[in-house]
């Protein structure tokens, strides 16, 4: 008796906690099964597994999609994004945490409060500035406002970790008659290893998954991302989910390999600061 | 900690390193150009009736006067105010699920993890997804029906009383896990010492979740409640626009989404932009206070 008291609790947490870890991996999970079904076994019975499993319908989605393309698309406007970001909001963290010249913390303090104009605030005048420098459908363009929006949120994370570093370290290369920019490329650059691990994979997640700014930069047909590919699959074929499904399931993929190797980065990010 | 350190730091008069300007200046250019020209230009088209051709004035407030007539916006405020009544549960439920882990129940990671992983999906897939799952005879459906709750097996995207109930589910799905770890982290500061004493004085576990877990947790609470406050008019547009483009009607329109048809498909940039305008008066009140955390909290990003 007292053995079931004292265990029904821990059991009954750990029911509550498998219930909520269902319902967050299954919708997933469900998209992966119908993606590898037949019409006919999906019509037949939704749930059961997809076995034999037929790759028929990722190969169709590959090629209708023009997947090529748009995935194309997708990793290079990410992957200038991430890199960008970097370039641009290290040396702001350094400045703001380790220089000192007059009007730091206001300029600080600007970058920071940059994060109260989100896209939605500024569509139309946001959209205008992108097409009167000739952005429009450019991987350039999406890049650009991927960096935009990146930055209050990058540099202050880079800021909350150069804050932790010993100052006496960029104090005694000056010493040693180092430049600025030698102190942010040989000293600094290295000591923020995990923190530019940090932001440029919660970088790489939002801007993989974004659809706002391409929606906003990248509406002709050659010019689409993945996540607009996605957007359109319905109205492009109809009721066949075995084949949405299977373009779902292609444009998570990135992501889901980004979350299986550097969940502790991801985690570490979503704590920093947290908002995009 | 950073002001007030800094500010005795700058006292003892060092050298100016003009080199600062020169770090900030890729990042101010990009602000400037990107985010507080469009705001800038966008407060003052808010004032004029263009509709991009050359032939505009000003008139005034006329854009402001026409929100509080216009059924689509004012479907759209209600929304908004609808989703708002929902933050308890936004607080709680990663609040109760983040002490359950707390307590290290065995493999509390591995749902750490799976409670994070809905926060990694495109919100455009999430909403596809959801609209399979969701959807007519989905499996959700199905599910109510195997169990003889028949009455509840709707199409619940495609009905007025439920669309916008359900858009909130799923936006809640994707990001309660950003909430428990948040929680986590903060959670973390606690000393494990005042829950094992509490223990043995016999205080059960709802005492020592409201007489220790809550106070202690406070600033934790507060900073997520704002997050979610201010994330809430921006963070639905993926799923509105997968899933429901707002309709049916207006049931499940909000801001942010009638501010991009009105953009886009209306092509009314003038009024779009004072609706914008509306919106960043929102977000910078409820956020003013979020920067404030951050600005003068910079250590959070080690508590991890």
């Amino acid at each position: 008796m007292s053995f079931v008291v004292r265990n029904a609790r821990p059991i009954l947490v750990f029911l509550i906690l498998t219930l909520v870890a269902i319902s967050t991996i299954y919708p997933l999970f469900f998209v992966f099964n119908t993606a590898l079904k037949t019409d006919a076994g999906f019509s037949a019975d939704r749930f059961s597994l997809a076995a034999p499993a037929t790759f028929d319908n990722l190969v169709l989605a590959w090629n209708r999609m023009d997947l090529v393309h748009a995935a194309w698309n997708s990793v290079v406007t990410t992957v200038g994004g991430v890199v960008v970001a970097w370039v641009v909001c290290l040396p702001v963290a350094f400045a703001a945490t380790k220089l000192q010249f007059p009007g730091r913390n206001l300029l600080f303090l600007l970058i920071l409060a940059s994060m109260l104009i989100p896209i939605q605030t500024i569509l139309y005048p946001f959209y205008l500035v992108v097409r009167n420098f000739h952005l429009l459908n450019q991987q350039a363009g999406l890049i650009v406002a991927f960096v935009t929006f990146a930055i209050p949120l990058t540099t202050f994370q880079m800021s909350a970790y150069l804050r932790g570093v010993p100052d006496e370290l960029v104090e005694a290369a000056r010493m040693d008659g180092a430049s600025t920019f030698q102190i942010l490329t040989r000293i600094i650059l290295p000591v923020c290893k995990p923190v530019i691990a940090v932001t440029g994979i919660i970088n790489f997640i939002w801007m993989w998954n974004d659809i706002l700014l391409p929606v906003l930069i990248m509406q002709a047909p050659q010019s689409r991302t993945l996540m607009i590919g996605a957007g359109l699959l319905k109205g492009q074929w109809g009721s066949s989910s075995t084949l949405i499904s299977a373009g779902l399931a292609l444009a998570v993929v990135p992501v889901l390999v980004m979350f299986l190797i550097a969940q502790r980065q991801i985690i570490q990010g979503m704590t920093m600061g947290a908002v995009k | 900690m950073s002001l007030a350190f800094t500010r005795k730091k700058m006292r003892r008069r060092e050298p100016i390193q003009w080199s600062g300007y020169v770090c900030f200046l890729p990042a101010m250019v990009l602000v400037g150009v990107f985010k507080l020209y469009p705001l800038a230009s966008g407060i003052f088209y808010s004032f004029t009736n263009w509709r991009g051709s050359p032939n505009w004035h000003l008139i005034g407030i006329a854009n402001y006067t026409r929100m509080l007539k216009d059924p689509a916006f004012i479907a759209a405020m209600i929304n908004a105010v609808k989703v708002l009544i929902t933050l308890p549960l936004w607080v709680l439920i990663p609040f109760v699920l983040a002490f359950l882990i707390f307590q290290e129940t065995p493999g509390w990671r591995v749902f750490r993890a799976a409670f994070v992983f809905p926060y990694i999906i495109a919100p455009v897939i999430a909403g596809y997804i959801f609209s399979f799952v969701l959807g007519l005879d989905g499996p959700v459906d199905q599910l109510l029906r195997s169990v003889g709750l028949d009455v509840l097996a709707l199409q619940w995207f495609g009905d007025v009383r439920t669309a916008l109930w359900a858009l909130v589910g799923v936006a809640l799905w994707s990001y309660f896990g950003l909430g428990v770890v948040i929680y986590l982290a903060g959670m973390s500061n606690m000393p494990k010492e005042v829950f094992e004493a509490a223990t043995i004085d016999g205080a059960n576990w709802r005492q020592q979740v409201m007489h220790i877990g809550i106070p202690m947790l406070l600033p934790t609470i507060g900073y997520w409640s704002v997050i979610c406050t201010a994330g809430m008019l921006i963070w639905f547009f993926p799923y509105i626009y997968a899933i429901t483009n707002g309709g049916p009607g207006y049931a499940s329109m909000l801001p942010e989404y009638y501010i991009y048809q009105v953009s886009t498909r209306y092509a009314e940039p003038a009024y779009a932009s004072a609706m914008g305008v509306v919106l960043f008066l929102y977000i910078t009140a409820v956020s003013l206070v979020q920067i404030r955390f951050m600005y003068f909290n910079s250590n959070t990003g080690r508590r991890a």
